[in-house]
């Protein structure tokens, strides 16, 4: 082994003893005492990394950035144990294609926004027990929406002040009737709401006045819509408990 | 509980790591929470509970790429070829080096050598691990290591360089770096 390839191997030696066991290494360290200008380059250069590490090591990371993995996981699927089957994993997909082929329902754009909002809770209610399973995992609402909008999902174009504020968690799509439903999750504080996005034309009979300050309860769930030319909004509280009002209005004096 | 206890553990490594490659807090933040959200979906295909780490690293640096939507060919620089390149610490580097200049410096690098760097200064990876996470053999890992160091190495004695090749060589015997051009190269 030569100087030149001594160094290179050394050079991949993390500088605190942890690849002292490493054959590769070891059998360049055994050289060193035959070679005392690698060995003085070797000292130098651990010396140098040291010093990389302990920058490196000191780079900040943001405080609730653990908090949020562990929230966010939250809201993912757990997979089921039988999906690690790979037999029962393929029965499960064949009769799952049947099972869509015989209902999937074609869309009727004759439900109206209570029904969607009702068949929206049950959906959520479900979800609760067994994840949201967030397919797109981000803090920032403009990769939500670009993320959304390459699936070809509405995208969450008019959001109420209190939301802006909040942190998004992730989104998913929802397949309703046919129709690509966009599902936003948002944290603020220790409150958690879940914004619900579908096309317009979607429903019919849609209220004239539908405003996002007017705040219902659904099986128990504070739920408040709102429309937009193209789209309309469902926004529900992730429990009873929720208080919805805060990711609508602009400040506390806002909310009734 | 399993879970916790990995992102207790690796979530810092992750973020650094995520932070050097995307060069941005919010994009490193959420390269990190992909990153688990992939692992809690998909964390049970691996067997030996041993690699995680490895898994956890490997799948941030495939989400990176995938984000970016490039096709990164690296040159596969074999050990021979890198022989003569291996320049000598200088002092002075050394002890002007502080803290920001020498993150400033290590962000500055291209992409090809800030990547197996940074893994290696988080001082999680032995540098087979680094070859596992990066899919290159184990001499390529070498020869960007040496070659990332000789980058940096310029960059923090001579901050106003703009490339590498400008920086004039302080001794006959150091030889700059200048990367080879190869037409795989990206």
């Amino acid at each position: 082994m030569d100087d030149s390839e001594l160094q290179l191997r050394l050079s991949a030696c993390r500088p605190n003893g942890q690849d002292n066991d490493d054959p590769l290494m070891r059998e360049a360290m055994e050289c060193l005492p035959h070679r005392p200008a690698v060995m003085e380059w070797f000292a130098k250069e651990q010396t140098f990394d040291r010093t990389m590490c302990q920058c490196v090591s000191g780079i900040a990371v943001p405080e609730c950035l653990r908090a949020e993995i562990l929230a966010a996981a939250k809201l993912s699927n757990k997979v089921p144990r039988w999906q690690s089957l790979p037999w029962l994993a393929a029965a499960a997909v064949i009769a799952l294609m049947g099972l869509v082929y015989v209902i999937q329902v074609p869309l009727e754009k004759d439900a109206t926004l209570a029904q969607f909002e009702t068949e929206i809770v049950d959906m959520f209610d479900s979800m609760k027990s067994e994840g949201y399973g967030l397919e797109h995992v981000t803090g920032e609402l403009t990769n939500v929406s670009a993320w959304l909008g390459n699936q070809g999902a509405p995208k969450p174009y008019v959001i109420q002040p209190g939301t802006k504020t909040a942190r998004p968690f992730g989104c998913r799509i929802i397949n309703w009737h046919g129709q690509k439903v966009a599902m936003v999750c948002f944290g603020r504080g220790d409150q958690e709401a879940h914004l619900f996005v579908v096309l317009r034309e979607s429903l019919k009979e849609l209220p004239d006045d539908l405003s996002p300050g007017k705040v219902e309860h659904v099986d128990g769930y504070p739920i408040a819509a709102w429309s937009c030319r193209k789209c309309v909004y469902v926004m529900m509280g992730n429990s009873p408990d929720t208080k919805l009002e805060e990711f609508l209005a602009a400040n506390s004096s806002d909310l009734k | 509980m399993e879970f916790d206890q990995l992102v207790q553990e690796h979530y810092q490594g992750l973020y650094r790591f995520a932070l050097s490659l995307a060069q941005r807090e919010a994009d490193a933040a959420d390269l990190t929470q992909q990153t688990f959200l992939r692992w809690a979906t998909r964390g049970f295909q691996l067997r030996d509970r041993s690699k995680a780490k490895t898994w956890l690293f490997t799948t941030l640096y495939r989400e990176f790429l995938t984000s970016n939507r490039r096709s990164i060919r690296f040159p596969h620089i074999e050990l021979s070829d890198a022989e003569p390149e291996l320049p000598p610490v200088q002092e002075r580097t050394m002890e002007e080096m502080d803290g920001h200049s020498a993150l400033d410096a290590l962000n500055e690098l291209d992409e090809t050598y800030r990547a197996p760097l940074m893994l290696f200064y988080l001082q999680q990876h032995s540098y087979q691990e680094i070859a596992d996470i990066l899919s290159v053999p184990i001499g390529t890992v070498m020869s960007r290591l040496s070659r990332g160091k000789a980058q940096l190495r310029q960059k923090l004695s001579n901050p106003t360089s703009e490339t590498p090749e400008e920086a004039a060589p302080v001794s006959p015997n150091v030889i700059p770096f200048q990367p080879k051009r190869n037409s795989r190269h990206g």
